[in-house]
C-alpha cells in the first residue's frame, strides 16, 4: 500500500490547493501552541510583522510596549516616529543578526562602532534611523535616546511570554572593523557609503539559523517558558545589492529565510511558523493579495493572513472573511498600505 | 473707519469681554461664549450657528445664538483648548534631553523625546482643539482675519501646588492631583521658556494651516509657562486657571493692534 493513500486532503495538492480560493486552503496552518489574551506578546522584525502587531492589538491581545507615545499624539504622527510599531522603538529589524546585535548591546556590550550617522547637521542612530525622521541635535543626544531605549529593551526582554518575529531579509550592510549590522545602507537616510568601511552582507542559512539560535538562548535565559512565534515577509526586495537580478535575489532570500524558519519549527517545540508568507506569496495566490506593484502586500492580504492565524488562535472562531476588495488603479490612495513604516521602501528612491 | 470683530470662545473669553464691559470700549466687538470645550460651530448659507442644543441654548441665554459672517470684518477664536496643556501632559513622562542635561528633570522612569516629536505631538493636540475646529470651519467660508488667542497659562500660584502633588498628594482633591501634578516637571524657569516657544511655534504653524493667525499671550504677563499672580482672578472659589480684567485689557489691546495690523486687508 503507498504511504500517500488515505492522506489528510491538505496532502493532496488537489485537495489541498486546486481550485480552491487561497483564504480556504484546508489546514494549512495549524498551531502549535494557544496563545492567550493574558499573555504578554513581544513583535519585532521586517515591515510585515506591524500588520501582525496592529491586527494582534485589535483583536484585543496583550501587546507589551515599553516606549509608548506621548499622550496627545496622533497614530499617523506616532508610527512616523517609530512609537506602538512594535514593543519597542528599535524600528524595523530586517535581519536576525540585527535583533541579536540589539540584544547583545542590551547586556552591556561595547557599543556599536559607526552607529551615528549625519545628515544636512542633524544626527541618526544608524540602527534604527527610520525612528527619527528628523534626526537628533547632536551625536550626545543619540547616544542619550539609545542608552534610554537600550533600558527599555532590557524590560522588555524580561516580561514577554511569547515573542512573534517576522524575517525580513537576508541582504544587509554591515561595518568591516566591527561586523555592525545596519538596517539600511549607509548613505540612504543618512551617514555616507564608503566602500572601506562598509560591506555588503549576504546571511547564509547557517548564519541565520545559528543566530535564531543564539537569540532564542538569550531570551529563554530570562524566561524558560517563552514561545516564538516566527513568519516571513512576504514583501519582495525594493532592491538588491547581491548582483543578481532582484526577483531572483528575492526567491532566493525567502527561500533562506522560509527554510531557517520551517528547521526551527521543526526543532524546537516552542517555536511556531505561521505560514503567512505562503498564503500570500506562493503562486496559487496569483499575485492577488499584493498592490498593482506586486511588492507591497494589500490590505486584503494582511486580513487574509491574519484571518487564517485568527482561525486558530481565536476560540470564538475566525473573523469574518472579508471579500477581495477591487484591485486599487495606481493612483489610489491606501491608507493601509502607506501606513506601514518601510524604511527599505526609500531605495526605489535610487531606481533608474 | 472702526471695524467689527466676532470673538468666540470659552470662559477664558470673559476677561476680555470683563475688560470690555468695564472700560466702556465702543469698537463693534460682538462676545459669543460658551464655558466648556462644548463649543462646536457649523456654517450654512453664510450664518454660523450650534448644532448642538446645548450650545446654542447657552448662546440663545447670552444674546444670538448665530450671526452672519458677513456681519464682521474679522474673527478671533479666544482658549477652547489652545493651551500649553498639550506638551505639559506630555511632560510628565518625557523630557527633552537638553533639559536632562542643563536642568536634572529627567528622572528614571522618564521618557526622552525628542524635539520634533514633541512639536508633533503638540501640533496633534492643538490641531484636535475646539478652537481650530471652529476656525476651520469660518475660514471655509470667508476670506477675513481669523485670530487664535490662546488661554492665559495657568497662574504662578500653582506652582505650590504642582509640588505638594508630587511630595504630599493627599492634601490635594483628585482633580487638583490631577490639573497641578503635571506641572511638576516645567516649574524650572528655563524649562518653561523653552516649552513656551515651543508651543508658540507649533500653535502659529498650527493657525497658519487654516489660514489663522495666533496671538500669543504677552511676554510681560508670564514667567515661563505661568502667569503673573498679578493676573489672577479674584473669586469666593479658588481659581488659578481664569484671568482678572487686567489681563482681558491687555488681550483686547492685542486684539485692536492685531485689527489695525489687519487693516490694509479689511477693506
Amino acid at each position: 500500500m503507498s504511504p500517500y493513500r488515505n492522506l489528510a486532503a491538505n496532502a493532496y495538492w488537489k485537495t489541498g490547493v486546486e481550485g480552491l480560493d487561497p483564504r480556504s486552503f484546508p489546514a494549512l496552518y495549524k498551531k502549535k501552541f494557544a496563545i492567550s489574551p493574558t499573555d504578554r506578546i513581544v513583535t519585532a522584525g521586517s515591515c510585515f510583522a506591524q500588520h501582525i502587531a496592529r491586527v494582534l492589538k485589535g483583536k484585543g491581545y496583550r501587546l507589551v510596549d515599553v516606549e509608548p507615545a506621548p499622550p496627545g499624539m496622533s497614530q499617523t504622527t506616532a508610527e512616523r516616529f517609530g512609537y506602538g510599531l512594535y514593543s519597542a522603538r528599535y524600528g524595523n529589524i530586517y535581519s536576525i543578526r540585527q535583533l541579536l546585535q540589539l540584544l547583545q548591546e542590551t547586556k552591556g556590550g561595547t557599543p556599536r562602532s559607526e552607529s551615528i550617522w549625519e545628515r544636512n547637521g542633524r544626527y541618526f542612530d544608524a540602527l534604527r534611523p527610520g525612528v527619527e525622521p528628523e534626526g537628533l541635535e547632536s551625536p550626545e543626544e543619540v547616544q542619550a535616546h539609545r542608552a534610554r531605549h537600550l533600558k527599555a529593551v532590557r524590560r522588555l526582554m524580561v516580561g514577554m511570554d511569547v515573542f512573534v518575529f517576522t524575517f525580513g531579509l537576508t541582504e544587509a550592510w554591515v561595518h568591516r572593523e566591527s561586523g555592525t549590522v545596519y538596517p539600511t545602507a549607509p548613505g540612504t537616510i543618512a551617514g555616507e557609503f564608503d566602500p572601506d568601511k562598509f560591506e555588503f552582507k549576504n546571511f547564509t542559512f547557517n548564519e541565520v539559523y545559528a543566530d535564531f539560535i543564539a537569540v532564542r538562548r538569550a531570551l529563554r535565559r530570562r524566561n524558560a517558558n517563552l514561545r516564538f512565534l516566527v513568519t516571513v515577509s512576504p514583501v519582495p526586495l525594493t532592491a538588491t545589492a547581491s548582483g543578481d537580478h532582484v526577483l531572483a535575489a528575492t526567491v532566493h532570500s525567502k527561500s533562506v529565510l522560509r527554510a531557517v524558519a520551517g528547521e526551527l519549527s521543526k526543532e524546537f517545540e516552542d517555536v511556531d511558523y505561521f505560514p503567512s508568507y505562503e498564503l500570500i506569496a506562493a503562486h496559487p495566490s496569483k499575485g492577488a493579495f499584493y498592490e498593482r506593484n506586486l511588492r507591497s502586500v494589500a490590505p486584503w492580504g494582511v486580513d487574509a493572513a491574519m484571518n487564517l492565524f485568527m482561525s486558530e488562535h481565536n476560540d470564538q472562531g475566525a473573523m469574518a472573511p472579508t471579500a477581495p476588495r477591487r484591485r486599487p488603479r495606481m493612483d489610489d490612495d491606501d491608507d493601509e498600505a502607506d501606513r506601514v513604516i518601510c524604511e527599505e521602501v526609500v531605495l526605489e528612491a535610487y531606481a533608474p | 473707519m472702526t471695524h467689527s470683530m466676532c470673538l468666540i470662545g470659552n470662559s477664558h473669553l470673559g476677561c476680555v469681554k470683563m475688560a470690555y464691559d468695564a472700560d466702556g470700549e465702543t469698537a463693534p466687538y460682538k462676545f459669543f461664549i460658551v464655558p466648556g470645550l462644548d463649543f462646536n460651530l457649523e456654517v450654512k448659507d453664510g450664518v454660523a450657528y450650534s448644532p448642538d442644543r446645548r450650545t446654542a441654548r447657552r448662546l440663545r441665554q447670552r444674546g444670538d445664538a448665530e450671526f452672519r459672517l458677513d456681519d464682521f470684518d474679522a474673527f478671533a477664536i479666544v482658549g477652547l483648548r489652545v493651551s500649553l496643556s498639550g506638551i505639559v501632559r506630555i511632560y510628565r513622562s518625557f523630557a527633552l534631553w537638553n533639559h536632562k542635561v542643563e536642568e536634572g528633570v529627567v528622572r528614571d522612569g522618564h521618557y526622552l523625546i525628542s524635539r520634533p516629536a514633541l512639536k508633533s505631538a503638540a501640533m496633534d493636540f492643538l490641531a484636535e482643539s475646539p478652537a481650530l475646529k471652529i476656525a476651520r470651519k469660518i475660514r471655509n467660508n470667508t476670506t477675513k482675519p481669523i485670530f487664535i488667542v490662546g488661554q492665559p497659562c495657568a497662574m504662578e500660584t500653582v506652582k505650590e501646588l504642582a509640588v505638594v502633588a508630587t511630595t504630599h498628594p493627599e492634601k490635594l482633591t483628585v482633580r487638583e492631583r490631577r490639573s497641578w501634578g503635571n506641572l511638576r516637571n516645567t516649574l524650572d524657569e528655563t524649562i518653561g521658556r523653552d516649552l513656551y516657544e515651543i508651543y508658540k511655534e507649533v500653535a502659529s504653524a498650527v493657525a497658519a494651516e487654516c489660514g489663522a493667525i495666533f496671538v500669543p499671550q504677552p511676554d510681560d504677563t508670564r514667567t515661563g509657562i505661568f502667569t503673573k499672580a498679578q493676573y489672577r482672578i479674584t473669586k469666593e472659589v479658588r481659581d488659578d486657571r481664569h484671568a482678572n480684567v487686567d489681563f482681558g485689557r491687555r488681550v483686547l489691546a492685542q486684539m485692536k493692534a492685531e485689527m489695525a495690523a489687519a487693516r490694509p486687508y479689511l477693506g
